[in-house]
């Protein structure tokens, strides 16, 4: 895998996060797409489980980076590493366990594999924050949570579809193997 | 083939982040404030456009009807809520004058700088109504600050301030502290109903409204949907004070004490999260205008 292209691509999808997540949140409420976590899914529907792991733990740190909390006792929000990239590397095993019965070249696919890994990772982002409200002033609720993960997910996955048709060409400019290419495929003749 | 050393490197690699994840306190985690806000810039490139073409093609779109009108209607509620807070202000002076009798100094209304910054991320949960906007110290903005929105409706409190970057919580953002408010009985004069209002997460503010009685005839004052409730809390930068926070839109009894009222109020421009430029508010003179500032 090209880390210079993936570095590129994680700008690209890091950057639609933070500028549509508001814009694309469905009506008054908090659910909205994952790009960042679409683009860990395609990641790990061809890379090995290293470099899988490697980018679940970057794209995870980078969205705990850039996603403040609020504590109730401090006006100012406060960063917490950690969370998002636990919860993105179990995610990302999930993908890796399922992507072995998968039709890679299918864009439903993706929508698939980001909308369950997602949920997987929303699961463990509350479990993460249900332990962190005992260290930390902080007002958490599983209930809600747990349903905004599930919804999410699934708006997640919805939106993996029309990506799909983006990234899988980029496979090659990523250095990971294509849809086309067949563990057992005919030797080229020529 | 890899050393057992370099083999090692991303299991300690996620124990360490797993430490961080559940045990260190978010208190201990300050260095990482600097770093996002780092992040955050890097990608602004790309954030900051995307968020513009789909703000701009979304149902959301900002102005009533033309530009030349949005600047007159800005200026005219931004004279509008210096009046009242000039008035509001005199009220306190006089009876601080009253109280002390000696010639303290007293604050005038602080003057404010005007900013007008893109925003360039929400946070990755926008229920948390966290706002990322493109203006930081450098442009002298601080924690003192309020955002707004067109209309000089108040959007939120600049809550972190970074080099090139700051950060706003949402008023309606269900992570927000209570707001006091006064519903404008007269728009004219800074006279009304108190109420403390809480974020329901839903983009409104819901909460009791005090009791008050008509000095003639002794008959209670009643809120009424479609007043303009304006912000009058201690706790926020003065500059702020009597700056719009909404209308009401219901009134309903109290369920635990049926002669009091509940309201909702909503604020005039929907979706406050959805914003693609804010106008920040800062005070020129910061030690002036603390209140409840940030800890």
């Amino acid at each position: 895998m090209r880390v210079v292209a993936l570095a590129l691509l994680t700008w690209i999808f890091m950057g639609l996060e933070l500028g549509l997540k508001g814009p694309l949140s469905l009506g008054a409420s908090s659910v909205s797409p994952s790009f960042v976590f679409v683009l860990l899914t395609y990641v790990a529907m061809a890379a090995t489980p290293r470099q899988t792991a490697w980018a679940a733990l970057a794209l995870g740190v980078l969205t705990d980076l850039t996603n403040p909390y609020a504590l109730q006792d401090r006006l100012s929000p406060v960063v917490v590493v950690g969370p998002n990239a636990i919860a993105f590397l179990l995610g990302a095993q999930l993908v890796l366990t399922l992507r072995g019965v998968m039709i890679r070249r299918n864009p439903f696919t993706l929508g698939f594999l980001a909308c369950t890994g997602q949920l997987v990772a929303s699961v463990t982002l509350v479990g993460i924050f249900g332990v962190r409200s005992l260290i930390d002033n902080q007002h958490w609720a599983a209930s809600p949570h747990l349903w905004g993960g599930l919804k999410n997910a699934l708006y997640t996955g919805v939106a993996a579809v029309p990506l799909a048709l983006v990234l899988m060409p980029l496979g090659p400019f990523l250095g990971l193997p294509g849809p086309q290419a067949r563990r057992f495929a005919r030797p080229n003749s020529t | 083939m890899q050393t057992p050393l370099i083999q090692r490197v991303l299991p300690v690699t996620i124990l360490i982040l797993g430490a961080l994840a559940l045990v260190v306190p978010g208190r201990y985690q300050w260095w990482a404030t600097s770093l996002g806000s780092t992040v955050t810039v890097l990608v602004a490139p790309v954030s900051g456009p995307v968020r513009a073409v789909a703000t701009w093609l979304g149902p959301n779109r900002a102005g009533s009807s033309d530009e030349a009108n949005r600047v007159f209607e800005d200026e005219l509620e931004r004279i509008k809520s210096e009046l009242l807070r000039t008035q509001q202000e005199n009220d306190r002076l006089r009876q601080t004058i009253r109280d002390l009798q000696s010639g303290l100094a007293l604050q005038d209304n602080a003057p404010v700088r005007q900013l007008e910054a893109p925003v360039i991320g929400t946070g990755s949960d926008p229920g948390t109504g966290m706002l990322t906007v493109r203006a930081g110290t450098r442009e002298g903005v601080n924690t003192d600050g309020v955002a707004l929105a067109p209309g000089l409706q108040l959007l939120g409190r600049v809550v972190a301030v970074a080099e090139r970057t700051s950060t706003v919580r949402s008023i309606t953002a269900k992570s927000s502290e209570a707001i006091t408010a006064m519903i404008m009985i007269n728009s004219e004069v800074a006279d009304g109903l108190r109420c403390t209002l809480t974020p329901v997460g839903d983009g409104t503010l819901r909460g009791p409204v005090s009791d008050r009685r008509d000095p003639g005839t002794n008959s209670p004052i009643e809120p009424v949907a479609g007043q303009l409730v304006r912000l009058d809390d201690p706790l926020w930068p003065r500059s702020s004070r009597m700056l719009k926070l909404g209308v009401v839109e219901s009134v309903e009894p109290s369920p635990n004490q049926p002669l009091r009222r509940i309201v909702t109020v909503r604020p005039t421009v929907l979706e406050l999260d959805r914003l693609s430029d804010v106008i920040l508010w800062t005070p020129l003179e910061p030690g002036n205008d603390k209140a409840g500032g940030a800890k």
